[in-house]
């Protein structure tokens, strides 16, 4: 959720244009250019092929130029963001054109320069306006394909941290240890953290992202916490209070789980007497607060802390579109995670 | 034969409890919820196999079994963990005795009969890996105590009390908040695990950031460090004078 100043090369949305590859692939389409430029202006009086050697003359340089500029300048245009970027690079597409525009009037037709002459001044708009729109189109391509791009390789490593971070392997078998020693003392309890460590796993390895009423989320959390009672006893007490309109607000599976295991997980379990872990719910201004907070151990234990917080806050991003957030609130003594999601039921 | 097992969750306890009560070897269980805890009872019981978990709170398994080992007839140490993909790493490596949770019956009775102490060079080489794979920051490396051995028995001082190690002929002294003791431990091994809650202020005195209030220098040109807690001054050689005041500068 915050801005990414930090950016590689890697990341920014121009291409590497020093690269044999992407420098043939630009003469390419530049050639398919003046091949329809040439196919517009040609009459049939004159000859076809020496339209398009014009053409070809001049799209050619101003491209050649400019992305050999591009390339050189590459990595100082990746300071700025991208709208910048974007506008530094037209500019100096503009430069070139303008230049060799001139260079025609005065090398080609041999003539002074003279602003006032309305053929000159529609030659060098002409050639402005077609390459500015031509220019802002690629620009905004090679963006686009960026993102496209960006997008792909987030939804696959969100999807690689879900399960990852969904399933704990200490959660599970601390479990299945807690479940081993029930059946000796009390077959009851032991049937239902069998029914539960079920349903939480059944929630886990489903793959449907559908968004869930926050009331099923609270009662797969309550599963989790009552697995977790049985293991620490009394030294993990949880205090919660729930806003009743929260309870039909649609939210993404397991997003309030993880909460929660990341406070027994990292702050109730270092303490030799345990704490309180607070969760509460409500609405406020069309929004849908989940907070969970737990006491912070003194002991540095923060393995893995931030994967889940950081999966969750993608997640988040990526289904609410920036509308929803995920807060961590940090004192001495206190540690609270609150979530925000709009309300949509 | 007398087992000790500790671990901070009562059903983990209760199901060992469990497991050994029938077995006939076995002449009493024990029981402790932190390796502090265990330390102490390792002190005052002959105990002959301690079933240690490894993540506790306050004090860990790894930390206790360091401590449990400087006794002078150390108990044998089985380690018993759930899942910790680090320590199951430096065990195997350095063939410590472990069981993963939940601890098979047969598995527990055959570890128990083939027990053997832990050497210092396992505990050692241990300590290291664990320091390596975690990435923990300076301030909290290191043990949280520290052995001293006082006519036989080990006595535990918190790290956070002491004040200061003085290494002193052949032995190192603690200062902490409530005396001052001898330990075994070399001042070089000392900075190095502690590195960033204490700073050596001369080749024979390493001190702790925390207590330092400020420094003295007299008419000869010494400089001396002063403490809030305790009324002593400890000399600052000229070595390590400027990182010294760069310390005090920065606090």
């Amino acid at each position: 959720m915050e801005a990414k100043n930090n950016k590689t090369p890697h990341d920014f949305f121009l291409p590497d244009f020093c690269q044999a590859q992407s420098l043939f692939l630009v003469v390419l389409v530049t050639e398919l250019l003046a091949v329809l430029f040439t196919a517009f202006d040609w009459s049939s009086q004159a000859s076809f092929w020496s339209i398009l050697a014009i053409y070809s003359v001049s799209i050619q340089m101003v491209t050649l130029f400019s992305i050999a500029s591009l390339c050189l300048l590459r990595n100082w245009l990746s300071n700025f963001d991208d709208w910048m970027a974007g506008l530094l690079s037209l500019s100096i597409i503009l430069f070139f054109t303008l230049l060799f525009s001139l260079m025609v009037i005065v090398f080609y037709w041999i003539l002074p320069i003279d602003l006032t002459d309305s053929f000159q001044l529609n030659f060098i708009f002409r050639n402005i306006l077609v390459s500015s729109l031509i220019g802002a189109a690629t620009l905004r391509y090679f963006y686009l394909q960026l993102q496209y791009r960006k997008q792909l390789t987030l939804q696959t490593s969100a999807k690689l941290d879900a399960l990852q971070a969904r399933i704990r392997p200490h959660f599970l078998f601390n479990s299945m240890n807690v479940i081993a020693s029930l059946t000796q003392i009390d077959a009851d309890k032991a049937e239902s953290a069998i029914e539960d460590l079920s349903d939480l796993f059944r929630v886990t390895l489903d793959n449907a992202q559908e968004m869930i009423p926050f009331q099923q989320e609270l009662d797969n959390a309550k599963k989790y916490l009552s697995l977790e009672q049985l293991r620490l006893g009394e030294r993990l007490v949880i205090n919660e209070s729930i806003d009743k309109q929260s309870l039909s607000v649609l939210i993404p599976p397991l997003s309030l789980q993880p909460l929660l295991e990341n406070a027994v997980y990292h702050g109730i379990q270092p303490l030799p007497e345990g704490g309180e872990v607070d969760l509460k719910a409500i609405i406020e201004n069309g929004k849908l607060l989940v907070s969970v907070s737990n006491p912070k151990s003194t002991q540095k234990d923060h393995h893995g802390a931030g994967i889940a917080l950081s999966n969750i806050s993608e997640r988040l991003d990526m289904l609410y579109k920036g509308k929803a957030s995920l807060q961590v609130e940090e004192t001495d003594k206190q540690y609270q995670v609150t979530m925000k999601v709009p309300v949509t039921v | 034969m007398k087992i000790l097992v500790v671990d901070d969750e009562p059903l983990a306890r209760q199901r060992l409890e469990g497991l050994l009560a029938g077995v006939d070897q076995i002449s009493a269980i024990v029981t402790a919820e932190n390796g502090l805890r265990a330390v102490e009872i390792c002190q005052d019981q002959e105990i002959d196999v301690v079933l240690m978990d490894i993540r506790m709170p306050g004090m860990d398994g790894l930390e206790a079994a360091g401590h449990i080992a400087k006794n002078k007839q150390p108990p044998a140490i089985i380690f018993t963990t759930a899942y910790d993909e680090y320590a199951l790493e430096a065990f195997k490596v350095n063939a410590v005795n472990y069981l993963l949770k939940p601890v098979r019956k047969t598995d527990l009775i055959s570890a128990i009969q083939a027990s053997s102490k832990l050497n210092k060079a396992q505990l050692a080489a241990i300590a290291t890996q664990q320091q390596e794979a975690k990435p923990s920051d300076d301030d909290h490396k290191g043990r949280k105590h520290i052995t001293t051995k006082i006519s036989g028995n080990i006595k535990l001082i918190p790290v956070v009390d002491v004040v200061y190690f003085l290494a002193e002929q052949k032995y190192v002294t603690v200062r902490h908040l409530n005396g001052e003791t001898i330990i075994e431990d070399t001042l070089k091994e000392l900075q190095v695990e502690f590195e960033g809650q204490f700073i050596r202020i001369h080749r024979n005195a390493l001190v702790a950031k925390k207590f330092i209030t400020g420094m003295r220098r007299d008419n000869q040109g010494h400089a001396y460090i002063n403490f809030e807690v305790i009324n002593k001054e400890l000399e600052i050689s000229r070595r390590h004078l400027s990182t010294v005041k760069q310390l005090l500068l920065n606090m």
